[in-house]
């Protein structure tokens, strides 16, 4: 029966998993804190805590000693960012029992976690101090107020730091939740998914589904932004459909229902007069629905639309009929979301159809639905043939569309969404024009795409001695005259003189987004190579510490000003990091023009990157910095790194860091070039295939819906997971904490689900499967662990510990074969 | 299911009679004594404060508003408003620990208050049976995208409920069917209603084939399908406004203009009663917005991190909150005049109205001495017209008492480590 174990899921996002990856703000006033108009990064979003990479992460058997785990865990995330800032020889909290040692000094690292040990060795009241004060929790406070926010992956470290330092661990106590999921390593492939269109993703494929163009065309983008995840938009943990949403989905495809309807003979080449009404509107539906679908629409799919169709029509005539059909289309799930299932192939292993392989490739190179000729590959299942797959990926490279998605990527990896809106001074800066924005933005997307179009690399990216700009922008730039034959947009390429602009980071929608109202900003632009090149994250400052800085003294210049960063101990440890590689760009005023004076200061842009993995080193200005950075394999990991969570719409999720390490290594052993990595990803495993429950029952071939062939298996109405094979009528699977019984209504079967649980109470998820042959209007008994907090999905009738549950008005009948599920929390 | 249209006035209540609740779905218990409001509007500023600017003068209900303070533009409605001083965040500093702490009080899953923010908590145990069960109001929330930083309210740990900062989409979102008056809406629902039992169907079946930790995805989703099928289930005859101006949200230019409209809007929606629980959430913590309207040149979080030394920004610091308190006031005037529609005294006299910071002094990054304004009485519950402060009490008291106020029963809200039962002196 239903054997699949109590897997750990990512039901609930993790709040407190947010905290820590916050800013690091600096010492009050113009310090990094301050990072106003800039996301980057560390802001996640509802960053989906990775509730399963807890502890030791030793799920695939490399569980760290412990010296490396507390480097890993504690030191390189925590210690090195936060705590030293004050636990330092010379800090705040040089009289605690914890001083730590920098990574300059020789041994630093076993020092540290002496020292560290010693503080999880001491009790207080029965509870390790190591667990209390970083978290406030101590009696007597803790002077760096709340650095470590409980049921954190931080915290999680520490705990088991002290369980490891008391011989209370070992490595692979954290296999719980063992799924029987092959792993990223054995197969290559990752979770199975979907992923609901980015507003970007869902405007394109309506513009290619229906052919708009006017206002219709930007349908989508004046949605209520959604959710975004260290910088990007498409992460598929955190695009979710909120109530918000789903009524401006329906407004859309209301709108656009009316203008298919109402220019009808452009969308449908039938006639209703002669051909029959009922003919005309399933063909629309079989048409429309298989383009916005993206694979054939399935036999009960049709159906479905064609009732829906039929009642409306019944009252209101044939295109009140067809108007309803599209506008429910439109909202589909399976136009709002593309899937990543697959079909079973046996031990969890689940091959993509080829109709989802196309949408994986089209979206990932050109951000749309797939076109007519890839859907074609699809439909015939050549695309499933490496040779083929490859050729169709350079196809789309080849295609205009695909500069968009390049452009889109560099937009987020470097913050650029905000340089038309970030506010500037007018008085300071009335150059700083619209068209100016605009140019600046035009530049960058020409020349990222000039680079990527001649097999540049990271490196070129930031070293090229080249630009493109339009008479406006050289001028404004103050470039000389000059350059190449202009492109329709007036954008001409031009040479640079190799000694001010030069590189990606130079270019004024870089500069000018990362600076601040009325000036420079050393911080920002030094968070941004830190963050968005170098890949590492900065926490913000302890609390409670006074950060506001001494009064602004004129006299000093921009770069004297933030110098007091660096001899304030409590303010080091980071900014140590960021200010001297921002100082590298103090020739850029807000911006983006070139300067030599800072009021009546002589720019020094002489700056030092410290405190990396292989990247250490002293340079004057930026053109110096770019070329620093652009010898650097760290720095290509990491652009990689940034690549795979735009493309793969994840931010480090389990099943996927195989992935993502391939991608890496893939644009290391390019030496950069830009394309190797979508290569690499639609030549990976993944690209095709799929690891999920390997419990559930096999057998894609029972699919009843004749209407699809093998290839578009995709397509089935019924689930692997509910196609039965029970004989008994009545079973209660429970799984989790074995806490929760019960019994259904005959011709039902269910499990019962843990998916969190707490000291204090936990939630579950209830399948119920129809195993009958006939529809079922089912009922689940259930004796509750607790008292029941909330549920959903079904409506109950609760008893003290007796709960009885039936479905909502949506799922209480369950078809033959057919399942659905709801869910509950209690409290114990 | 079919959708019939509700004249939604006549099922108004009077003072402390709020509708019963309904169905099967098992809400909390209505408070045993007292009496409670019929709404909860909260309003949000950014940035902590400057003490010094902000604290009234005199305390209990002996005190005034320092000339040229922060709170001097709520002089007129001073008899109205509970000034509460002296609350901590308990476990949260920092920008986004006090963005997130601010309304959920670190509550999770296991909780009393389930992780979900005040407003959320509060809309989903009233049992009103309204259009929508909140409403949210934007101004420039959206720019960064939704993050931590970014939002206030959750309906449940690290869910985000995403604010409209669109006028243009509000009144869409809340007039739109109404447009063509009252036939063509009941047709509308029910039109809409069928499709949406069409996308129920189809979402079920697609999450049917998820693997268990892909499900929370459709489950969002299905939540959502419920949300508008109550929106339909529960939609009104409103008479409609005129549309707001399609203005850029984005633009700092526009800001003062779009508070405006979500202001009025939020004040139809409430008076038509297609809510009982709103928010306006002016900006974020961290906020960049440049105040230019309040003669300032730099960004609201630079400016709020001003030494007391710098005389001139503090100065633009404080130009900025009073704007900040003259849309607070503005919201409160607009409660106070209009008569609560088919009841008795004012819309005011029937709310409570928090308006609510996410920090205490920015410059320090902390969550202590967070400064809360209340407005309303909730229907004589409580006195107004009085400086309340506090010794570092946790704020989860007063989010108790505000729940107390609306009628529910809960002993704790947040994590009940920090403090159960109501904050004493409230009431």
């Amino acid at each position: 029966m239903h054997t699949n174990t109590q897997s750990k899921m990512y039901t609930h996002v993790h709040l407190a998993g947010a905290l820590l990856l916050a800013l690091c703000v600096g010492c009050g006033g113009d310090a990094m804190g301050d990072t106003d108009g800039g996301t980057m990064g560390t802001e996640t979003g509802s960053e989906t805590s990775d509730m399963t990479a807890g502890p030791g992460s030793d799920t695939d058997g490399d569980c760290p000693g412990d010296l490396a785990f507390f480097d890993q865990e504690i030191w390189t995330p925590l210690a090195s960012m936060t705590c030293i800032s004050c636990h330092s020889p010379e800090g705040a909290a040089k009289g605690t029992s914890l001083v730590l040692q920098s990574a300059d000094e020789e041994g630093y690292l076993q020092y540290n976690f002496d020292q560290f040990a010693g503080v999880a060795l001491t009790d207080v009241d029965g509870e390790s101090l190591l667990l209390l004060k970083p978290t406030g929790q101590h009696e007597g406070g803790h002077g760096g107020g709340m650095v470590v926010t409980p049921g954190t992956s931080q915290h999680e470290a520490l705990v088991e730091f002290v369980a490891r330092v008391r011989g209370e661990f070992e490595c692979g106590d954290d296999t719980g939740g063992d799924t029987g999921v092959p792993s990223c390593e054995q197969t290559g492939g990752g979770p199975r998914m979907i992923r609901r269109l980015s507003h970007v993703e869902y405007n394109h494929s309506l513009i290619d589904l229906l052919g708009l163009s006017g206002d219709l065309a930007a349908v989508g983008l004046n949605f209520a932004p959604d959710n975004v995840v260290h910088g990007y938009t498409n992460n598929s943990d955190a695009l979710l459909v909120s109530g918000l949403l789903a009524d401006q989905y329906r407004e859309v495809a209301e709108t656009l229902a009316a203008a298919v309807v109402g220019n009808l003979g452009a969308y449908l080449g039938c006639d209703a007069q002669n051909q029959g009404e009922a003919v005309c509107a399933e063909q629309l539906v079989e048409e429309l629905g298989s383009r916005a679908f993206r694979r054939p629409i399935t036999g009960s799919e049709k159906a479905r639309y064609m009732a829906l169709y039929e009642e409306v029509a019944g009252e209101d005539g044939y295109e009140e009929g067809l108007h309803w059909v599209v506008a429910a289309m439109l909202q589909s799930p399976y136009f709002l979301y593309r899937t990543e299932l697959g079909v079973h192939q046996g031990d969890g292993v689940y091959n993509l159809t080829a109709h989802e392989v196309a949408s994986e490739l089209s979206y990932l190179i050109v951000g749309t639905m797939p076109d007519s000729e890839l859907l074609a590959t699809a439909d015939d299942g050549t695309l499933l043939d490496p040779d083929v797959l490859s050729e169709q990926a350079n196809r789309l490279l080849g295609l205009a569309e695909s500069r968009r998605t390049l452009d889109r990527f560099v937009e987020e990896w470097l913050g650029l969404t905000q340089l038309m809106i970030v506010t500037r001074d007018p008085g300071l800066y009335p150059e700083l024009t619209p068209a100016i924005r605009t140019a600046m933005l035009g530049e960058t997307h020409r020349l990222v795409a000039d680079v990527f179009a001649n097999g540049g690399s990271v490196g070129d990216l930031l070293t090229t001695n080249y630009t493109f700009a339009t008479d406006g922008l050289q001028s404004f730039y103050g470039l000389p005259g000059g350059g190449e034959d202009p492109d329709p947009e007036g954008f001409k390429k031009v040479t640079l003189a190799g000694n001010t602009y030069g590189g990606l980071l130079t270019q004024g929608s870089v500069m000018t987004t990362h600076a601040l109202p009325t000036s420079s900003s050393p911080i920002h632009r030094g968070k941004l190579v830190r963050e968005r090149l170098f890949c590492q994250e900065l926490p913000p400052p302890p609390p409670s510490l006074d950060t506001s800085p001494p009064p602004v003294d004129p006299d000093l210049s921009t770069r004297e000003r933030y110098a007091l960063h660096s001899s304030e101990p409590a303010c080091a440890g980071c900014h140590d990091r960021i200010d001297p590689i921002g100082f590298g760009f103090e020739h850029f005023d807000a911006i983006g023009r070139w300067r030599v004076m800072d009021g009546v200061h002589e720019v020094d842009a002489s700056g030092e990157v410290k405190q990396t993995q292989e990247t250490d080193g002293v340079f004057d200005g930026a053109l110096e910095l770019g070329v620093l950075l652009s010898g650097s394999n760290e720095v290509l990991r990491c652009y990689a790194h940034q690549w795979a969570e735009f493309s793969l719409g994840v931010a480090e999720r389990d099943g996927l860091e195989c992935v993502q390490e391939d991608l890496e290594e893939a644009l290391v052993g390019a030496q950069g070039r830009l394309d190797s990595l979508v290569h690499a990803l639609v030549g990976a495993p993944h690209f095709v295939t799929r690891v999920g429950h390997s419990g559930m029952p096999v057998d894609p071939d029972t699919d009843t819906d004749t209407d699809t062939d093998s290839t578009g298996g995709d397509t089935s109405t019924t689930g692997d997971d509910t196609s039965t094979t029970g004989d008994d009528t009545t079973t209660s699977t429970t799984t989790g904490n074995d806490s929760e019984t019960g019994e259904a209504s005959e011709g039902v079967e269910f499990e019962v689900i843990n998916d969190s649980s707490w000291p204090t109470g936990e939630c579950n998820t209830v399948q119920v499967y129809n195993v009958s042959d006939a529809p079922v209007t089912w009922m689940v008994h259930l004796t509750l662990a607790g008292q029941m907090q909330n549920y959903w999905n079904a409506k109950a009738t609760v008893d003290g510990l007796e709960a009885d549950f039936v479905g909502e008005d949506y799922n209480a009948v369950i078809e033959p074969n057919g399942s659905t599920s709801f869910g509950f929390c209690v409290n114990f | 299911m079919s959708v019939a249209l509700n004249r939604r006035r006549f099922l108004l209540g009077l003072c402390g009679l709020a509708a019963a609740p309904m169905g099967l779905t098992i809400h909390r218990s209505r408070a045993a004594g007292g009496d409670t409001a019929r709404r909860l509007i909260i309003f949000f500023s950014p940035n902590g404060t400057v003490h010094q600017f902000w604290r009234p003068e005199g305390g209990g209900s002996d005190f005034s508003f320092p000339v040229g303070s922060i709170l001097e533009p709520l002089t007129a409605i001073k008899d109205d408003l509970i000034v509460v001083d002296g609350l901590n965040f308990f476990q949260a500093d920092n920008h986004e620990g006090g963005m997130a702490a601010m309304l959920t009080a670190g509550g999770t899953p296991g909780s009393e208050s389930g992780g979900m923010s005040l407003d959320q908590y509060v809309a989903a145990n009233l049992g009103a049976q309204t259009q929508f069960k909140s409403l949210e109001y934007g101004v420039q929330t959206s720019p960064w995208g939704g993050n931590i930083q970014t939002r206030m309210s959750y309906s449940a740990p690290g869910q985000f409920v995403t604010p409209d900062d669109s006028p243009t989409s509000m009144f869409q979102r809340m007039f739109g069917d109404l447009l063509g008056g009252e036939d063509a809406a009941l047709k509308l629902r029910a039109r809409r209603q069928r499709v949406v039992d069409l996308l129920t169907e189809e979402t079920t079946e697609l999450r049917g084939r998820l693997d268990n930790a892909e499900k929370h995805k459709l489950d969002a989703h299905l939540e959502a399908l419920a949300a508008v099928e109550n929106s339909l289930q529960n939609g009104g005859t409103c008479d409609v406004p005129v549309a707001p101006m399609d203005l850029n949200p984005a633009l700092d230019e526009n800001f003062p203009a779009i508070t405006k409209s979500q202001l009025d809007l939020m004040m139809l929606g409430l008076e038509c009663d297609m809510t009982r629980v709103a928010s306006i959430q002016l900006s974020h913590t961290v906020s960049p917005t440049v105040m230019s309207w309040a003669g300032t040149s730099q960004g609201h979080h630079t400016l709020s991190h001003t030494d007391d030394n710098n005389t001139q920004l503090l100065s633009e610091f404080v130009a900025c909150e009073r704007w900040c308190a003259e849309q607070f006031a503005y919201l409160v005037e607009a409660l106070k005049a209009r008569p609560e529609p088919d009841g008795e005294g004012t819309m005011l006299d029937n709310s409570i109205v928090l308006w609510a910071k996410e920090m205490g002094d920015a410059r320090a990054h902390v969550c202590t001495d967070v400064p809360f304004v209340i407005a309303g009485n909730a229907c004589g519950r409580w006195e107004t017209g009085r400086y309340l402060s506090f010794a570092g009490e946790s704020h989860s008291k007063l989010l108790v008492s505000l729940c107390h106020a609306m009628g529910l029963d809960n002993d704790t809200f947040g994590n009940p480590e920090f403090s159960s039962g109501p904050l004493a002196g409230l009431e």
